[in-house]
C-alpha cells in the first residue's frame, strides 16, 4: 500500500532522511516509534503529501502524494499532533466535510463519539483540546479512508479515553485499511499495533511485526544471575531484574512494549541478533 | 473520481468554507456596516450648507472599498501561515484550483457583492434622513458617470485583490504589510528602470502619447513617430485584463507547492 524508496528529506540545513526505504501494507495498524525530532511527524506529512521529498519516491496505492490529488486525498486522513477544527458543532462538521469522503459512516461516527462520550451540540470551540482530539479522530476513522495517519494521538488524552481509543482504533481496522501511529508514548500503543517500526536519527532502527518479536524475544522478571547477564537487555525493577531475552524454547510471554524500545535504542544490534 | 476541475466540488467547498467562516463573516459584515454607518453619518452631520453631494460618499466608497477589499484577500489563504489550519486546509480532497477559485469567490465576488449592498442600503438611509429637512438638497451623480467609472474601478480593484491573494499564499506572517511593501518596492524599481530606459535608451526630450505613438522634440520642432494601431489595441486590454489572471496563475502554482 505505502512504498517508500529511498527517501531524502532536510529542513533547510537539518536532514532529517537519507535514504529511508519502507513499505507498509493494508490490514495493519503500524507503530510508528521514535524519540522527539526524530522525524516520526515529517515521515507521516511526507506521505499525506503535506511535505515533499527532497529526492527518492513515496507512493500511497500507487499514487503519488506530492500531486495532492483529490482522488489521493479522499483516501487519506491524517490526524496532526497540532491540528484545526473549525468552530461549529461536530454534527456541522459531518455535514460540511464528509461529503468530501465517498466512504463516510455516519452512523460510526455516532458509535465513536458516543464511546468517547462526546456531546454533538456543543460546538467544538467550546470543548477542551481532549475532546477536540477525539471528534478528529472520531472524524477520522468513520470517513473510512483506506490510509489513516494519527500523529501522538493520545497526547492530551485521560486515562479512560486513551483505553477507549485503543478499543475504537482495533475495531475500525479492515484488511483494506492501513493505520500508522505515531507516537512516543509507547505504552498507549500496547495490545494494538501489529508492527512496528522505530525510527532514529531518520533511519529505520527497527521494523518487525508483533508476531515475529514474541517468537524471537522473550520478555520476563528474573532473579537468575546468569539469565540476567545473557539478556539482550536487562533493567532493574521493583520485582527483579526485568530482561529481555532469546525465546529460544518458544514460550509465549507479555510483550513490553516500552522495554523492548529502550533496548532498541540503548543497543539496537543485541535485539536485532535475535531477528538473525 | 475526477481529479480534474468540478463544479459540484467547488460549490460544496464554497459551502463548506461559508459554514466553516460564517461567524467570523457575519461579524466583519457587521463591523463593515458599523463603520460605514459612523462615516457616512459623520458625513452628513459635518456638512453646514444644507447641500449634500453624492459624489461625496463614493470618495468614502472608494477608500473603503479598496481597503478593506485588500485586507480582506490578505486573509484568503492565512490558513497556510498555521501549520494546524493548513494541514486542515490542505487536506480537503479538492484541487488546488478548486481552492483557489473559492478563495477568489469569497474575497473578490461575495466581498464585492455584499460591501456595494450595505453602502447603498446606508448610503440611502442616510439620503433619507438628510431629506427629512426641507432646506437640505442632494446633488446626485448621473449614472452616465457612474457607469463610466465602475470598470475602472473594478478592472483595478480585481487586480490588486489577486495581488493581495498571492500575498497571502506567499507571506507567513503580516501578509497586507508585506505586499504593500512588495508594490512599493516593485513599483520603485519600475519607476528606477523607466529612468534609466528614458536617459540611455530613448532619445532626449521625448514624451510619449499612448501605446502607439511617441513624440521627439528637436528645438521647435515635434516629430511623431507611430507604431502599427494593433499594439495598441493589444497593449490597453492586455494592461486591463492581464494582471488578474497573471497573478492568480501565480497563487495557483504555490497553493500547489506549498509545504506545510
Amino acid at each position: 500500500m505505502i512504498s517508500i524508496k529511498n527517501l531524502h528529506f532536510s529542513y533547510k540545513r537539518k536532514k532529517i532522511f537519507n535514504g529511508l526505504n519502507l513499505d507498509l501494507q493494508a490490514g495493519y495498524i503500524y507503530g510508528l516509534l521514535g524519540k522527539n525530532g526524530t522525524g516520526k511527524s515529517t515521515l507521516l506529512r511526507n506521505i499525506s503529501g503535506h511535505l515533499f521529498p527532497d529526492s527518492g519516491s513515496i507512493t500511497v496505492s500507487g499514487e503519488t502524494p506530492q500531486k495532492r490529488e483529490p482522488s489521493f486525498l479522499q483516501e487519506v486522513f491524517i490526524v496532526a499532533e497540532e491540528f484545526f477544527l473549525p468552530n461549529i458543532t461536530p454534527a456541522q462538521l459531518v455535514k460540511y466535510n464528509a461529503v468530501f469522503y465517498p466512504k463516510f459512516n455516519h452512523e460510526q461516527f455516532s458509535r465513536y463519539m458516543n464511546e468517547f462520550e462526546i456531546p454533538v451540540d456543543n460546538t467544538i470551540q467550546h470543548m477542551s483540546y481532549g475532546q477536540k482530539k477525539k471528534v478528529l479522530i472520531s472524524f477520522g476513522l468513520a470517513c473510512n479512508t483506506s490510509l489513516l495517519l494519527m500523529d501522538e494521538p493520545t497526547n492530551g488524552l485521560d486515562i479512560m479515553s486513551k483505553s477507549q481509543f485503543r478499543k475504537v482504533i482495533a475495531g475500525a481496522l479492515d484488511e483494506k485499511k492501513c493505520i500508522i501511529i505515531s507516537t512516543h508514548q509507547v505504552k498507549d500503543l500496547e495490545n494494538l499495533i501489529d508492527r512496528i517500526t522505530i525510527i532514529d536519527e531518520g533511519k529505520i532502527l527497527f521494523d518487525q511485526t508483533i508476531e515475529q518479536i514474541t517468537q524471537k524475544l522473550q520478555f520476563k522478571i528474573s532473579f537468575d544471575k546468569e539469565e540476567i547477564q545473557q539478556a539482550l537487555y536487562n533493567e532493574d525493577s521493583l520485582k527483579g531484574n526485568a530482561i529481555i531475552s532469546k525465546n529460544v524454547n518458544g514460550e509465549d510471554t507479555r510483550l513490553d512494549l516500552e522495554m523492548l524500545y529502550k533496548a532498541i535504542i540503548t543497543d539496537r544490534t543485541k535485539i536485532q541478533s535475535a531477528f538473525n | 473520481m475526477q481529479n480534474s476541475f468540478s463544479f459540484s466540488r467547488l460549490w460544496l467547498l464554497i459551502k463548506k468554507q461559508w459554514f466553516d467562516n460564517a461567524k467570523l463573516y457575519t461579524l466583519s459584515l457587521l463591523a463593515m456596516a458599523g463603520l460605514l454607518t459612523i462615516i457616512l453619518t459623520f458625513w452628513a452631520s459635518v456638512n453646514g450648507s444644507g447641500r449634500f453631494d453624492e459624489e461625496d460618499t463614493y470618495g468614502i466608497f472608494i477608500t473603503l472599498f479598496f481597503a478593506s477589499g485588500l485586507i480582506f484577500a490578505s486573509i484568503t489563504f492565512s490558513a497556510l501561515s498555521d501549520k494546524a489550519k493548513g494541514i486542515y486546509w490542505l487536506s480537503i480532497p479538492a484541487t488546488p484550483l478548486e481552492k483557489l477559485l473559492c478563495g477568489f469567490f469569497y474575497s473578490f465576488i461575495v466581498f464585492t457583492a455584499v460591501y456595494v449592498a450595505i453602502f447603498f442600503i446606508i448610503q440611502k438611509i442616510i439620503f433619507f434622513f438628510i431629506l427629512l429637512d426641507p432646506g437640505n438638497a442632494v446633488r446626485y451623480v448621473s449614472t452616465k458617470n457612474l457607469k463610466e467609472a465602475i470598470p475602472i474601478i473594478l478592472y483595478f480593484f480585481i487586480a490588486l485583490q489577486a495581488l493581495f491573494m498571492l500575498g497571502s499564499v506567499y507571506f507567513e506572517r503580516f501578509a497586507f504589510i508585506k505586499t504593500l511593501l512588495a508594490i512599493f518596492t516593485i513599483g520603485l524599481i519600475f519607476v528606477f528602470f523607466a529612468q534609466f530606459l528614458s536617459n540611455t535608451v530613448f532619445p532626449a526630450h521625448m514624451g510619449v502619447n499612448d501605446f502607439s505613438s511617441f513624440k521627439v522634440y528637436d528645438g521647435n520642432e515635434a516629430k511623431v513617430y507611430k507604431l502599427p494601431s494593433w499594439i495598441r489595441q493589444v497593449a490597453v486590454p492586455a494592461m486591463k485584463y492581464i494582471w488578474c489572471p497573471v497573478l492568480l496563475t501565480a497563487a495557483y502554482f504555490r497553493i500547489k507547492e506549498k509545504e506545510i
